[in-house]
């Protein structure tokens, strides 16, 4: 990697490289791999999934939201949609 | 903004506290359509603090609100305590939410704004001693659990100036420009910072290219 340096190439991920780069990067498959490797984990990160949080969050949570007036404190039925 | 369009229960892979059943999961997606007539009379009635509405859209939206900021506070006792005030902030000002925007994208705005905040707040600088990642396998197929854990552990290894700007970025799909007035930074700033980010991850993350399928001697 004598030419571009990793935080060159992170720019790449997403930015047209200049002539200058576009031909070093023709002259360096190293840097192309490194280049696709960037990419994919910029791809890779796009697809984290969504975390469900702890199972107590919900009653120490609602009760915060009665505590504040936001909930009307009662008891739970089950909910209409389930 | 590729990350508000996605629907959180799409996406809910069990990763943190899962207590949550593929049924339940199922269930909640299949009855609260997003943006719909039954959203929208959730809201209304958790505006009025109907506690089953609110724990409808709860149920739905906590998987998304949880992952966002979970990734910007780096740990998870703050994740839960940023998760909660997010909420209770959105339901503080869901009488004020009027429809413009999808529920959930500024459900999910609130979410980053309080988890920005209460980092800046805190100014949780701690060294972290979670051991470096060993394995990731760097563009992977999608839903590779072992490169979401790989890639979740490298993102809280990150500087949290880096970490912020690289998952508002390249996870939730910010621009530089939002990016900046989130931060208070110059868009230039966020990139560079993005950049870094990016070749700092790597460095954390190479030598663990996928490897080619190998061929059995015997197979051929």
């Amino acid at each position: 990697m004598e030419h571009l340096s990793l935080e060159q190439l992170a720019r790449l991920v997403d930015e047209r490289p200049t002539s200058e780069e576009q031909a070093i990067l023709d002259a360096e498959p190293d840097l192309r791999r490194e280049l696709d490797a960037l990419r994919a984990q910029t791809g890779a990160l796009k697809d984290l999934p969504a975390m469900v949080p702890p199972p107590d969050s919900w009653p120490e949570l609602r009760e915060k939201l009665v505590a504040e007036g936001l909930v009307r404190g009662r008891r739970s039925s089950p909910a209409l949609w389930r | 903004m590729h990350g508000v369009s996605v629907e959180p229960l799409e996406r809910a892979t069990l990763t943190v506290g899962s207590c949550i059943s593929t049924h339940d999961i199922q269930a909640a997606r299949s009855a609260i359509p997003p943006g719909g007539d039954i959203e929208a009379q959730l809201i209304r009635q958790a505006c009025e603090g109907d506690e089953q509405a609110v724990r409808a859209l709860y149920d739905r939206y906590s998987p998304r609100v949880y992952a966002v900021v979970r990734r910007i506070a780096g740990e998870d006792d703050l994740a839960h305590d940023y998760a909660q005030e997010t909420w209770i902030r959105a339901l503080r000002a869901l009488p004020s939410f009027r429809g413009e925007a999808r529920f959930s994208t500024w459900l999910h705005r609130i979410a980053v704004n309080t988890a920005l905040q209460a980092v800046r707040k805190a100014k949780t600088t701690s060294m972290r001693e979670v051991p470096l990642p060993e394995v990731v396998a760097v563009g992977p197929r999608v839903g590779d659990v072992l490169l979401e854990r790989k890639l979740e552990q490298a993102l809280d290894q990150l500087p949290e100036g880096m970490r912020k700007v690289l998952i508002l970025h390249d996870v939730e799909g910010y621009t530089h420009e939002e990016i900046g007035t989130a931060l208070g930074v110059t868009s230039g700033t966020s990139k560079s910072q993005l950049f870094k980010a990016r070749a700092k991850m790597r460095r954390m993350l190479k030598g663990y290219e996928p490897q080619p399928r190998e061929v059995e001697a015997w197979s051929i």
